[in-house]
């Protein structure tokens, strides 16, 4: 008797199992949160502080020029051994990335850092050729609250936070974290 | 995918639940069913969080020999998951010629981590209905395995399959059944079925 209960619970278990996978569409039933940003903020769902700052390339660079498209927006100086590690992973998934909607900035805290020749040595150090505004005044790090490098907002095409992650990220975090938003 | 943080850290939600999840499923073990796990649970998830770490190295040389201590922080990715699953696998295939326990209790253990996992995951996704459906299975999977599994007339590779299949029912109702996660749940579930399939064959029950 129970051996046909088992049995029949595991037949339309697998019947249960085809019908949602072949005849609906696969799609999450996770509704898609519809956040409607009220403010400027450092909220999840709220529009990221936009800021203008130079780059090292001596280029004006303001975040909110970056609109319609998804942002990694990194803070890190030469002297966090975890910004060490992740720059290799961040140049590689730039370079992976030339033709795509993902744009890193990442911003140096040139305040608190060892001066233009260390940041220089950094950069040639890894090759690093994507946008690095330099924080000299450390006003944007105070905006965004940066109490632990490397810190990271990831925001999607509409400016707006989707994620905060305090410490270094890999390449394949950085791909799954810009392919699940909009 | 969620993040905890942890002091100056951000820590993946999925690393939290697999390590709550291997502590609870021992303890569901121990305090429900009366069997208690011995070494090669810890040993089995010891080299699989060995390897998949570690093989960051082999995955990433030229990273690891530049900068050694990014081993710290990273890990070897899906590629190590999958390293780390085979050594696992030929761990319990091993350990269990030795020591017939393994076979006994690894696919009960399995399946009690699978759920226990799941339902921690999706806890911290905040994903309450999924959540509850998992938690409510991995109840009914303690009470059968509790009640069920030592009689004789319950074939005992026929229940973890319904257990195992309902649970597959709940993921595929909240996403899609295709994902390397599930494959590796189903993966080890068979080679813990296999093992258990051929400890009955040999005249002895749970």
């Amino acid at each position: 008797m129970i051996k046909k209960i088992l049995f029949g619970i595991l037949l339309l278990a697998a019947i249960g199992i085809m019908a949602l996978n072949f005849f609906t569409k696969s799609e999450s039933t996770k509704q898609s949160e519809t956040i409607t940003p009220t403010s400027t903020g450092l909220s999840l769902g709220a529009k990221a502080p936009d800021f203008t700052l130079t780059d090292q390339h001596g280029q004006t660079v303001q975040l909110s020029d970056y609109h319609g498209k998804k942002v990694i927006l990194n803070f890190w100086a030469t002297w966090c051994p975890p910004c060490r590690a992740e720059m290799p992973h961040m140049q590689q998934f730039h370079e992976n990335n030339l033709d795509g909607d993902v744009e890193i900035l990442a911003v140096n805290l040139t305040e608190q850092d060892n001066g233009e020749q260390a940041i220089g040595s950094f950069i040639d150090e890894f090759g690093l050729t994507f946008t690095m505004p330099m924080d000299e005044t450390g006003s944007v790090a105070q905006t965004y609250q940066i109490r632990t490098v490397p810190t990271t907002y990831i925001l999607n095409t509409k400016g707006e936070i989707a994620q905060k992650i305090i410490g270094p990220m890999d390449e394949q975090i950085m791909k799954n974290q810009t392919d699940s938003i909009d | 995918m969620s993040y905890i943080p942890i002091f100056h850290l951000t820590i993946p939600a999925i690393w939290i639940a697999v390590l709550l999840a291997a502590a609870v499923a021992k303890l569901f073990m121990r305090f429900f069913t009366g069997e208690k796990i011995g070494e090669w649970y810890w040993n089995a998830l010891t080299f699989y969080i060995l390897t998949w770490k570690l093989s960051y190295s082999l995955f990433h040389f030229e990273n690891f020999c530049n900068m050694p201590l990014s081993i710290l922080y990273f890990n070897g990715g899906l590629y190590g998951h999958f390293l780390g699953i085979v050594v696992v696998s030929i761990y319990l295939i091993m350990v269990q010629k030795k020591q017939w326990k393994v076979a006994k209790q690894s696919a009960f253990a399995w399946l009690l981590f699978f759920l226990s996992y799941q339902a921690i995951l999706q806890s911290f996704e905040k994903n309450v209905v999924e959540a509850i459906l998992h938690t409510l299975l991995l109840i009914i999977s303690i009470l059968a395995i509790r009640f069920l599994a030592k009689r004789t007339d319950v074939p005992n590779v026929l229940l973890l399959a319904a257990l195992l299949t309902l649970e597959l029912l709940i993921s595929s109702a909240f996403g899609s059944l295709w994902s390397w996660q599930n494959a590796t749940f189903i993966l080890l579930a068979i080679v813990t079925s296999i093992m258990y399939i051929r400890f009955e064959q040999k005249g002895q029950t749970l």
